[in-house]
């Protein structure tokens, strides 16, 4: 359970050119009852957190975020984490792998698109953003402790402007 | 001169065994023990006599007859029931001549696998598999003396005493539809194997009310399921609250 938890996460975060999470899964999670939830095993529930998490994301309703994430921080943590996931921490832990791929998916390499605020100097530079990923883009999210209201604010968290390289 | 013997019968000693106190002991154990003991049958082999001389000694008396206990060797009552429990009389029988004819190889494993009346035990008594690991690796050692130690109990309700064998009164005593409760646990299985939760655990709960003694089996199968849905609801409500946030 434990490698397949690992295995999953490492799948998720090298693999993100491959990973493109349903346009709009919402539909189908909504009709997630309580059963399908008893028989669905943990990577499959991972997916339904991930797919909920982008879509909140989105929206940019993220209050849930800095706990789901502290769920994974915990359960790298724990030698026992994954064999005693329940399902909602399977939740959490999908939901905080999938904002984090989707930022990465979103902004990673992407043009930094100067404001009026910074140095005259800057705006004849090329900038883009570097994203962070994996336990490092976790952590990040885990300690936020604002409120993360928008899906910039999201950003500016895992990711930053750097000089671009052409 | 008689050799030295017990002061109680094979019949008295079973029934401590059984924690049985004033009661008699189920005619079908009474039989039982008499088959693997005492009665003489034209098949009895050189290896029988010699595993009986090792246990019991004929008394022979005008009118009566009977069979007396060696010193020292009651537990070899003991080991019987707790093998006529485990894996039925005719192999119990086998075993105690494994004492005194090498059995073949692996023959013991093959004793110790389970008959349809084993499996019903188990099931219905909650014979506990380490237990019954503990007692196939005994009968294997050379160190092990049937006649004189005792098995564990194959039963893994009563964790202070290891040796209480009383659980299998359950089945010698008592006329019960076992096959019926069977069927109404693996009924509860496909239902739940068909996803259908709620009529598992109505099953479960009826069987659990119409039996006539605790069937460990169902209970704990009944706790599974019952986790299962409670940490799915947990998930559901959590999920639910994220689609409600707008």
């Amino acid at each position: 359970m434990r490698i397949l938890l690992l295995l999953t996460l490492i799948i998720s975060f090298n693999s993100i050119a491959e990973i493109r999470v349903p346009v709009r899964c919402e539909e189908s999670v909504a009709q997630i009852s309580t059963t399908n939830l008893i028989f669905f095993n943990s990577t499959e529930v991972i997916k339904v957190g991930e797919c909920v998490g982008v879509e909140l994301v989105k929206r940019g309703v993220m209050e849930a975020l800095p706990k789901a994430c502290d769920e994974v921080v915990e359960h790298k943590n724990n030698l026992l984490g994954a064999l005693s996931l329940s399902k909602k921490e399977a939740l959490q832990i999908g939901q905080c792998m999938g904002v984090i791929n989707y930022v990465y998916d979103r902004y990673n390499d992407e043009k930094y698109n100067t404001s009026r605020y910074d140095s005259y100097y800057s705006k004849y530079k090329s900038y883009v953003y570097q994203c962070v990923t994996g336990m490092t883009a976790v952590k990040k999210l885990a300690s936020t402790t604002y409120s993360l209201s928008s899906r910039s604010k999201i950003r500016d968290v895992l990711c930053e402007a750097e000089l671009g390289t052409y | 001169m008689s050799k030295k013997t017990e002061t109680g019968s094979i019949n008295d000693y079973a029934r401590i065994f059984l924690r049985l106190e004033d009661k008699t002991l189920p005619i079908k154990l009474h039989n039982a023990l008499n088959s693997i003991f005492t009665k003489d049958r034209d098949n009895s082999n050189k290896a029988t006599k010699a595993f009986r001389q090792q246990v019991v000694t004929e008394i022979k008396a005008l009118h009566n007859n009977h069979y007396e206990i060696l010193i020292g060797k009651s537990n070899a009552i003991y080991n019987a029931l707790c093998l006529i429990a485990t894996v039925g009389v005719g192999p119990t029988k086998k075993i105690f001549q494994y004492r005194f004819q090498p059995p073949k190889k692996g023959s013991i494993s093959v004793l110790l696998q389970q008959t349809q009346e084993q499996a019903l035990i188990f099931f219905c008594l909650g014979v506990d598999t380490k237990n019954m690991a503990e007692i196939g690796r005994r009968l294997e050692s050379d160190s092990f003396d049937l006649f004189t130690e005792r098995l564990p109990s194959p039963f893994g309700s009563d964790r202070n005493d290891k040796y209480n064998l009383a659980p299998m009164l359950a089945f010698f005593e008592h006329q019960i539809p076992w096959q019926d409760y069977m069927n109404a646990y693996q009924a509860a299985k496909a239902s739940y194997a068909a996803e259908d939760v709620k009529t598992a655990i109505s099953q479960l709960e009826e069987l659990e009310q119409k039996a006539l003694l605790p069937l460990p089996v169902v209970t704990s199968f009944k706790k599974t399921i019952t986790a299962k849905q409670a940490d799915a609801e947990e998930a559901y409500c959590y999920l639910q609250s994220l689609l409600n946030y707008k």
